[in-house]
């Protein structure tokens, strides 16, 4: 992979937003990717070149 | 009278006191968490939300509103308030419905329509995020993204309207710290290679560090990094110190010149005005105060006169959903590398691998 910059950190924001405002996914199912894309951002920023 | 960004927070700031229409005043709503929208101009980490959210448990509910404006739909961006909305999504989660609405502050909705009116909304919005951040503990990359932003965000708005005074002055008071400081922050925005720009994320250097090496040709910190990933240990002022050194041509011992070329008479050049572009690379450096272990304990403000304000940063525009799919699908395949390498988080990986999946369907839909 290449190198995490603000724009990925970004595209996963834009990502949970799809998610979460999706008709076709369940508000429970959004709620829980949500969550998991929330903890891999944080884990990015931190920890990934 | 001076740029007031708190004015921005009052929702009567130049860019709202633009018609009658602008001029109320943001107004307070209890609004379901299921309906506020993260801004993806957001650029804080979300951490400690478990903490938070039991905090608000204790509190009886989130006290301080967050600030959020309304993008149609029932729907509302969220300006301030990202990890206040996550921790009371969590309270709501495990069944704790009375945290389900959260007070906010909205701006007005009967505000002045059209494209310039919308695009100066934008910036103010923007501005507003890091201002209204300011209690948030930070760390020293989240400072340099508050100056850099804030001060393209500024040279935008200057565009559509006469802000007075300096922008590192302007800066310096919405984040509570000194001009120099700014001007630091600049350095390494502007100087700084990449790899020690992760590193300074990575909280691998400091601020004092990072300065100082951006204050390096490209070149030497480029072999300065190699260095360090080859050593693997952790980077000193005294290191940077080394490099310099390093760096500069090597010239006779005072007095050898004159002995053999009798060239006292010759008067050097002047030395050059600095250019627009060179920023505060050209400013020479007062000596580092050095503890007697060799760790830094503090860094000199940069010597006067003050760096010159730098050109604006293009402000970048929203994200598309084609080039966050695209971002995603190669975060993706990393998450899906990490599977075979991190066999004790092999679930995680799994379940986040699946979560994009399902995004980057969603945004390419």
């Amino acid at each position: 992979m290449g190198k995490v910059t603000i724009e990925t950190l970004r595209a996963l924001v834009v990502a949970t937003n799809s998610l979460r405002f999706n008709p076709a996914i369940d508000p429970d199912t959004a709620d829980s990717y949500e969550r998991l894309l929330v903890g891999l951002r944080d884990e990015l920023a931190k920890e990934i070149e | 009278m001076g740029f007031d960004i708190m004015s921005l927070q009052k929702g009567r700031g130049t860019v709202q006191a633009r018609s009658k229409a602008d001029e109320g005043r943001a107004v307070l709503k209890y609004i379901d968490v299921e309906d506020l929208v993260p801004s993806e101009d957001n650029f804080y980490s979300m951490s400690a939300i478990e903490e938070l959210a039991s905090l608000i448990e204790l509190s009886g509910g989130v006290k301080q509103p967050a600030l959020v404006s309304p993008m149609g739909g029932g729907k509302y961006k969220v300006i301030a308030g990202h990890r206040r909305r996550l921790a009371s999504l969590q309270l709501v989660k495990q069944g704790k419905e009375a945290y389900r609405k959260m007070p906010c502050m909205v701006e007005d909705a009967e505000r002045e329509q059209g494209p310039e009116a919308d695009e100066l909304r934008a910036i103010d919005e923007a501005i507003l995020l890091i201002t209204t951040n300011g209690q948030r503990e930070k760390t020293d990359w989240d400072k340099v993204q508050e100056a850099t932003r804030l001060r393209a965000l500024l040279e935008k708005k200057r565009r559509f309207e006469k802000i007075p005074g300096e922008t590192r002055k302007i800066i310096a008071e919405q984040l509570g710290t000194t001009p120099a400081q700014v001007g630091r922050y600049d350095s390494i925005e502007k100087h700084l290679i990449p790899a020690f720009k992760t590193w300074l994320e990575q909280e691998k250097i400091g601020i004092s560090v990072a300065y100082e090496l951006s204050m390096l040709p490209e070149d030497v910190q480029e072999i300065a990094a190699e260095e360090c990933r080859e050593t693997r240990a952790p980077v000193t002022l005294e290191d940077v110190r080394r490099w310099k050194r390093d760096a500069e041509p090597w010239t006779p011992p005072a007095g050898a010149e004159q002995e053999t070329t009798g060239a006292a008479e010759e008067v050097p050049p002047p030395p050059l005005p600095p250019t627009e572009n060179e920023g505060v690379r050209t400013e020479p450096t007062k000596p580092t105060p050095m503890p007697p272990d060799g760790k830094i304990v503090d860094f000199p403000a940069p010597s006067s006169p003050p760096p010159a304000e730098d050109t604006p940063r293009p402000e970048k525009e929203p994200m598309h959903k084609r080039m966050a799919a695209n971002i995603l699908e190669d975060l993706q395949m990393y998450c899906e590398e990490m599977l075979g390498i991190e066999a004790g988080q092999a679930e995680t990986w799994m379940e986040r691998a699946d979560a994009l999946a399902v995004a980057i369907a969603a945004l390419r839909r």
